[in-house]
């Protein structure tokens, strides 16, 4: 009770200096908060579209349409008179496309070229997160709550399983009919395949590359490694404080632990067989790929350990592209990256594929093409199903591969001769992209990742478990989630 | 009885005992059924926000539930999940983390904001700047502050690095997120960096409260600066520091953000907390029976720990608040 009486004003906490404090606070986090640009930006003009512009050429910069079906009040119709909400063809149908993080910005300008030509659908393009991890947990999100608000869908291969025995696509088979089938490389048609169904159409191919300094191996007049020891030479002998020998991501997470992988099946192992029984702790391949990787990483130094921290394929692209790496492991589709106006090794590079244990063949690389499925909540399957036909049809492959970089899912892209002309390495690359090697076909597959293989290959990369123990771990941990 | 008494007081002057007696009864009837209807949309929010979703929680956590595959039929299974919850060595990690996170932090948080709270309680110039500028850690969004610290650690071109290896203290730089001595302390350090002026703010709340002259009785009495610290402070500041520890504990426990952002729980499961691991049992397995059951057992050991904590630290505060 005697509190009044004593706490004399001048020691208070004021009023005013606490609302200075919360406004000068508040004035930080708004700080913060515009350094960030919005991606996609909610313009509802769309005009010219009644223009009839080619793919790539679209005129205007209208980025992904309006976010409602409102985008009808701003489509203007070749046909004077008419209301503005009518199109020539009737009311625009919005699709939304849950799309994985793009850096090249080329998933854009493709959205921009579908909307200039198309009259009654438009795209609205959101990409959902930073990562394959977080795209597949936004989507899953909106799936188990039954939610209309995805139409089309990106699929990373392991998603098609999961997302088809889950319920949560819808089977594809009309929109893709099989004679049509046989235009695309065989692997990723079977990698967008569940239970003899198909799932998904490949979008684009991808798989990984050992891009290489042509500089500085020409200097010290070394050949393009083709084994690991080779590689492991040429890295130790180039690589300096600034440059580091070899770059590729070992963080806990999809795309680090694809490296290891790759290692994995170089080395002669697999995560399952064929019957999809765990087989990655069977034989010597599990843990001496992995302490391979670890000595990379802390013995033979060749592999900064800045590597453990690059959550997207785009940091470990930016630091090769910075010239601060002799060797990089990475996916073609950031093949764009290395010629882009700030890059420090404009025509200083080179790629070749993976090497290999023994030199004599490519090393194994993991399929890593991108699918576009449907949801099954959503209420425009259709007017979705005729937006992939346009992103995944020829041309537009053939453009994403001129100028975007992506390579086609469809093969016979790679014998065009405009591509021939530009990427002299598409011949060297057809065959070893025909030999990618998925990972586990399994609905189990997205369980064991997150909750077997990447935690268990982390743990050993940051040296906190053995790889012994890690891949013993890794293996009873894969054989629970599929319940053998 | 004293309150009920005294609003009725006005009506009820003047009149006989027993007359009054009754009169009470039907006009407390009404009156309590007034200030039952007068509450009724505080407690019914409160039953739909907060019971209702703990007893579905609490429902979901005795079922078998796979979204993963659709022709996964649910089954009831009692207590089956917490069972298996309860063997699995991923919990028991995930509850050793939040631990040691709760305790290390909690420690280190109020010494800290005791300190920074004597510091601003003092008079000088340019006190409100001061105490404005304090807050600003805590006024952050922890997203934004997880992002900013993990680039305060980055491991080619990181501050933090910078500044070891300036002072000599390495020789090289380090990916402090990701080696797993030190990733927990990195985690750790960037929470207390946030939260410290949470806590010290609540003590300088607390510090004001208490009387003046009780220092300057203790002055004249000849007690140093140290003792009336010890003596009058700090068992004065009680109320305050059970407060500020069990706010700060009930964070701890659902801590989810800075872990997912500065590590993702990595590497391995070091930095995975018992929020994290819920949300990823949850919605990243879809197993809404076995998530469902963590989150009922994180909620349990909430409210033991709080229990405890009050009964503990609260009693003897009461006690010598009212002897002085």
């Amino acid at each position: 009770m005697n509190d009044e009486r004593y706490s004399p004003l001048a020691n208070r906490l004021s009023r005013r200096s606490l609302l200075k404090g919360l406004a000068a606070s508040t004035g930080v986090v708004l700080l913060a908060a515009c350094g960030r640009e919005m991606s996609g930006e909610t313009s509802g003009s769309t005009g010219g579209a009644a223009t009839t512009a080619g793919a790539g050429t679209a005129p205007t910069a209208a980025t992904g349409a309006a976010v409602t079906t409102t985008a009808g009040g701003a489509a203007p119709t070749a046909a004077g008179g008419t209301s503005p909400t009518q199109a020539a063809g009737g009311a625009v149908t919005t699709v939304t496309w849950y799309a994985g993080r793009d850096t090249t910005g080329w998933s854009v300008k493709q959205v921009e070229a579908f909307n200039a030509q198309s009259q009654n659908i438009k795209i609205d393009y959101q990409e959902q997160g930073a990562t394959t991890d977080d795209l597949r947990n936004k989507f899953v999100t909106v799936a188990t709550a039954k939610d209309p608000s995805a139409d089309i869908v990106s699929m990373d291969v392991p998603f098609v399983p999961e997302f088809a025995a889950a319920g949560w696509t819808i089977p594809m088979e009309d929109y893709l009919p099989q004679s049509e089938r046989a235009a695309f490389f065989k692997g990723t048609i079977d990698g967008a395949t569940y239970k003899n169904k198909l799932y998904a159409i490949p979008w684009f191919n991808n798989g990984p590359a050992l891009f290489y300094r042509k500089d500085l191996l020409e200097g010290a007049g070394l050949p393009p490694p083709k084994s690991y020891d080779q590689l492991v030479e040429a890295a130790r002998k180039l690589q300096t404080p600034e440059v580091n020998g070899y770059i590729l991501q070992t963080v806990q997470n999809e795309g680090g632990m694809i490296s290891w992988l790759e290692m994995l099946w170089a080395f002669g192992g697999a995560l399952v067989d064929d019957n999809l029984n765990t087989v990655v702790d069977k034989g010597t391949a599990g843990v001496q790929s992995m302490q391979r990787l670890v000595d990379w990483l802390y013995k033979d130094k060749i592999v900064p350990e800045s590597t453990l921290t690059m959550r997207t394929s785009g940091d470990a692209a930016n630091a090769f592209a910075a010239g601060r790496g002799v060797f990089l492991r990475m996916w073609m589709s950031q093949l764009s990256v290395m010629d882009a106006q700030n890059s420090q090794i404009r025509g200083k590079w080179d790629l070749t594929t993976l090497p290999s244990l023994d030199g004599t063949k490519p090393g194994p690389g993991c399929l890593g093409t991108w699918n576009l499925g449907i949801s099954m909540f959503s209420k425009k399957q259709k007017e979705a199903a005729e937006a992939i036909k346009f992103l995944t049809s020829q041309e537009q492959q053939k453009r994403s591969y001129l100028d975007g970089g992506r390579l086609p899912a469809r093969s016979a892209v790679f014998d065009d001769p405009d591509i021939k002309a530009k990427y002299p390495f598409s011949d060297k690359l057809k065959p070893s992209f025909e030999a990618l090697k998925p990972r586990p076909v399994t609905p189990y597959y997205g369980q064991m990742s997150l909750d077997a293989i990447q935690p268990n290959f982390g743990s050993a990369v940051s040296r906190q478990k053995s790889p012994e123990q890690a891949i013993k771990d890794m293996a009873a941990r894969m054989k629970e989630i599929s319940g053998q | 009885m004293a309150t009920t008494q005294g609003t009725a007081a006005p009506v009820a002057a003047g009149v006989v005992t027993a007359g009054r007696r009754r009169r009470w009864s039907a006009q407390g009837r009404a009156e309590a059924r007034f200030g039952l209807l007068l509450i009724a949309p505080a407690m019914i929010t409160i039953f739909a926000v907060a019971f209702l979703p703990l007893a579905r929680t609490f429902w979901l956590s005795l079922w078998s539930i796979n979204l993963r595959f659709a022709d996964t039929p649910r089954r009831f299974v009692w207590f089956e999940n917490f069972a298996q919850i309860l063997q699995t060595e991923r919990f028991h990690n995930a509850l050793w983390v939040t631990t040691r996170v709760a305790i290390v932090s909690l420690a280190a948080e109020l010494v800290l904001g005791m300190l920074i709270a004597l510091v601003i309680n003092r008079q000088f110039r340019a006190r409100g700047l001061v105490r404005a500028s304090v807050l600003v850690p805590w006024a952050l969004t922890t997203v934004v502050a997880a992002r900013m610290w993990q680039l305060i650690y980055q491991a080619d071109y990181g501050v933090f690095n910078r500044i070891l290896y300036d002072l000599f203290i390495i020789d090289s730089y380090k990916p402090w997120v990701i080696s797993p001595q030190f990733t927990l302390w990195a985690m750790i350090g960037a929470d207390i960096w946030k939260t410290t002026p949470f806590v010290a703010l609540l003590l300088l709340a607390g510090l004001q409260l208490i009387p003046g002259d009780l220092y300057e009785a203790a002055a004249i009495d000849g007690a140093s600066a140290w003792q009336s610290f010890w003596r009058i402070t700090l068992p004065l500041l009680r109320p305050t520091i059970l407060v500020a520890s069990l706010f700060r504990l009930i964070d701890v426990a659902r801590m989810f953000d800075l872990p997912l952002v500065l590590t993702g729980g990595g590497p391995g499961f070091a930095t995975e907390t018992l929020t994290l691991y819920t949300y990823r049992v949850l919605f990243q397995n879809l197993q809404f029976g076995l998530g469902s059951a963590v989150a009922v057992l994180a909620f349990l050991l909430v409210v033991l720990v709080s229990f405890i904590f009050i009964k503990v630290l609260g009693a003897p505060a009461g006690r010598d608040a009212r002897g002085v």
